[in-house]
């Protein structure tokens, strides 16, 4: 039985359109997404405007615009002048000018994208050139509309303290009140539902995966059928042999799971380290999900393949329908699909249980969304569960199988 | 017509390898094989011999329990061979009649493979796998992958990966069809060196020069039924066709030609202008009368060739159409 599956093993791994679809077919997927989703995280990435600051007598009556514009420049109370901001949260680099003219003068000369001022009702503006409002960059558009919103909450902020201080002189004197006027950075706080960053996109390649996964099924449909009679040559010259089904079905069974997990290893491997989706530090149990979705989808290709009356032909191309079929409802075509997986999940939570790629893809969310690996034991144990029957009917059709015509 | 030399008992000069009597398989309404007998004796080489469709392959494959078959009894050296006869099976080999290589494992892992469904021990298979190589002539061959090799070394590949395991008993179905004449000689004479070796060789062909060439006995079927089986002269001899005389001769006028019908060793004459054609009745003299005949008649005579007749001449006159039509 190790020679079978030694040469089985042989066979698929030279088998270029076994590879192609189990292995360059995902990576070039993944390589289609993150390309994709390059662009987006362009589209949504805010870089520094720069922005002339009209520093004149209105600026100076205003004690507390500095701090709100070198926070827009990215630099905390504490930070140093120059340098020691963080880029990612940095919406202007400033360009500072003596009065507003010199600093229209800086936009006039193209150093500046617009400028800001203090109006002498104390609030702060921002002018923007006819360049910068007509631009169709869209991370201009953003950052301005960024700024601008900024902006609107200083003045609110700056006319809400005016009418309490108005109100009750003594509250300027609480040192808490004092020191929280002007401080936004408390209004806005990251929270995560797990102890890790997610990727807003891992859903796409956790789908690919369920689809590749799916597609491994195509090793077993094209190794069992070289054991029937009916559907190969080869087939007659193992069938002639004394090798007992089992022993042919054990190997076919071995030999492409063997393959397919090979092939889906690597896959994740990519995701993992080249693209960069984290699956929350628990590498080993994603590599035992791999491992166990592979089995289940080389059991469904066995099924696949004894399913007498069929030509292997047609047999490989309903493994490929169903892959794609099934691979529908993990939302993989798009935010259209995953609204309908979704709904799906939520009305007939059984059936998106039983979708094998839905459980492929679910494994791998279970790592990464929960705390405990109690739901990714469920899942593995429903996988196994799935993959045994698949086998034990398989191997039932098979051994039962007599051939009247060939 | 159906004729049989020995009668329905297995001869008495050797056990038999294969025993299959009163064979019926049906395809849905139609008949394929009609109580069909067939006895091989160990250590011959056995021809089955029929026109495309009249069910050789069919039987092939209900012997070797491929198929289910609707009624009858096959026995492999006295033992009943089912699809679970692993015993048996490991003494039988088979030459299917499609190459059934695998077309990514080079020509020694292919034979190395199926020589491993029989034998274990990777040292007893290398041997093996070398002798079969050397069999077929695949020397220069052995890491090449069968899309490299020409359709003649292909079926050469396909009989080594057939054999290699040494068995008792080889079915060889149709294993020149589509093949070179160098191929198909070489073919040949492996078949005829494995038999020396001491196996069973049953040769399904609708080649009548290769059953004539190499087999000791032969059975002709036809329609899923046995037509007729003996040796290739016993079967010559039960039709009345004699040799086929051809002579090269101009001037042969309308008396000659009457003449020559008017022999009693003649069954039928045809004459061109430049060819003559006479097929003879059975008979020791025929060419002797008909040279004889043509002298008296004064015609001047070039190339003379007489053939006995051949199997297509049995097949022929026992249903009346040719083994290739």
């Amino acid at each position: 039985m190790f020679i079978a599956f030694k040469t089985y093993l042989k066979a698929g791994f030279r088998n270029f359109s076994i590879i192609f679809w189990v292995l360059v077919f995902p990576l070039i997927m993944m390589a289609l997404f993150q390309l994709m989703f390059n662009d987006v995280n362009d589209m949504m990435h805010v870089s520094a405007q720069p922005m002339a600051v009209a520093q004149d007598a209105n600026w100076n009556k205003q004690s507390g615009v500095a701090k709100t514009v070198e926070a827009l420049a990215g630099r905390h109370s504490g930070s140093a002048e120059q340098g020691g901001g963080n880029d990612s949260e940095q919406l202007i680099s400033i360009t500072r000018a003596s009065s507003i003219e010199a600093a229209k003068q800086l936009v006039v000369d193209g150093k500046a994208k617009g400028y800001l001022y203090v109006g002498d009702g104390g609030d702060l503006h921002m002018t923007l050139a006819d360049t910068t409002v007509n631009s169709s960059d869209q991370v201009v558009t953003l950052a301005t509309t960024a700024i601008d919103y900024a902006l609107q909450q200083y003045n609110e902020t700056g006319r809400v303290v005016g009418a309490l201080a108005a109100k009750n002189h003594a509250i300027m004197a609480d040192s808490r009140f004092s020191s929280s006027v002007g401080d936004s950075t408390g209004f806005l706080r990251h929270l995560g539902l797990t102890g890790h960053v997610l990727s807003p996109f891992a859903r796409y390649y956790f789908s690919m995966l369920g689809m590749a996964c799916l597609l491994g099924m195509s090793i077993a449909i094209d190794l069992i059928t070289l054991t029937q009679v009916n559907l190969s040559a080869l087939g007659v010259r193992v069938s002639v042999s004394p090798s007992s089904k089992i022993r042919q079905i054990t190997a076919v069974l071995m030999s492409s799971w063997s393959i397919s997990f090979t092939c889906m290893l690597i896959a994740f491997l990519v995701m993992r380290y080249v693209v960069g989706i984290g699956i929350g530090g628990r590498e080993p149990a994603a590599v035992l999900a791999v491992a166990a979705s592979t089995l289940m989808a080389s059991g469904m290709g066995l099924l696949i393949g004894v399913i007498p009356k069929l030509s292997a032909r047609i047999k490989l191309s309903l493994g490929v329908m169903l892959t794609l079929f099934l691979s529908f409802f993990t939302g993989l075509y798009g935010t259209q699909a995953m609204a309908l997986g979704d709904r799906l999940r939520r009305q007939a939570p059984v059936l998106a249980r039983i979708n094998p790629a839905s459980q492929v893809c679910d494994l791998f969310y279970d790592l990464l969304y929960y705390d405990d690996y109690r739901p990714f034991l469920i899942g593995l144990g429903l996988i196994l569960a799935t993959t045994a029957v698949f086998i034990l009917v398989a191997v039932v059709m098979l051994r039962r199988q007599r051939y009247d015509y060939l | 017509m159906n004729a049989k030399i020995g009668g329905d008992a297995p001869a008495s000069d050797g056990a038999l390898a294969l025993q299959v009597r009163h064979l019926v398989k049906r395809y849905g309404d139609s008949l394929v094989l009609d109580d069909f007998d067939l006895n091989v004796r160990q250590g011959e080489i056995f021809g089955l011999l029929g026109p495309n469709g009249s069910g050789k392959t069919t039987s092939i494959n209900c012997i070797l329990s491929l198929l289910t078959y609707d009624s009858g009894d096959i026995k492999v050296f006295g033992h009943e061979m089912t699809p679970t006869a692993y015993v048996l099976k490991s003494r039988i080999g088979l030459v299917p009649q499609e190459v059934a290589v695998f077309d990514e494992l080079s020509v020694q892992e292919n034979i190395d493979y199926f020589c491993s469904l029989y034998v274990a021990q990777k040292d007893r298979r290398k041997s093996l796998v070398d002798e079969a190589i050397a069999l077929v002539g695949l020397e220069d061959f052995r890491k090449y992958r069968p899309g490299k090799l020409s359709g003649g070394l292909k079926r050469r590949l396909n009989i080594a990966c057939g054999i290699a395991h040494k068995p008792d008993m080889i079915l060889f179905d149709e294993p020149t069809a589509a093949v070179d004449p160098q191929s198909r000689n070489a073919i040949l004479e492996g078949i005829q060196r494995l038999n020396q070796a001491g196996a069973t060789v049953i040769y399904t062909s609708h080649y009548m020069e290769e059953v004539e060439q190499i087999c000791d006995r032969v059975l002709i079927m036809d329609h899923g039924r046995h037509v007729a089986e003996g040796t290739v002269d016993e079967l010559k001899a039960m039709v009345s066709s004699g040799e086929l005389i051809t002579v090269e001769t101009l001037d042969l006028d309308g008396d000659a030609m009457a003449a020559l019908r008017g022999l009693p060793t003649v069954a039928s004459t045809d004459y061109d202008g430049k060819t003559l054609t006479v097929r003879c009745k059975s008979g020791a003299r025929n060419l002797v009368d008909v040279l004889d005949m043509l002298e008296r008649s004064g015609a001047n005579i070039g190339h003379v060739s007489s053939n006995p007749p051949t199997l297509n001449d049995v097949f022929l006159e026992m249903t009346g159409k040719a083994l290739r039509d």
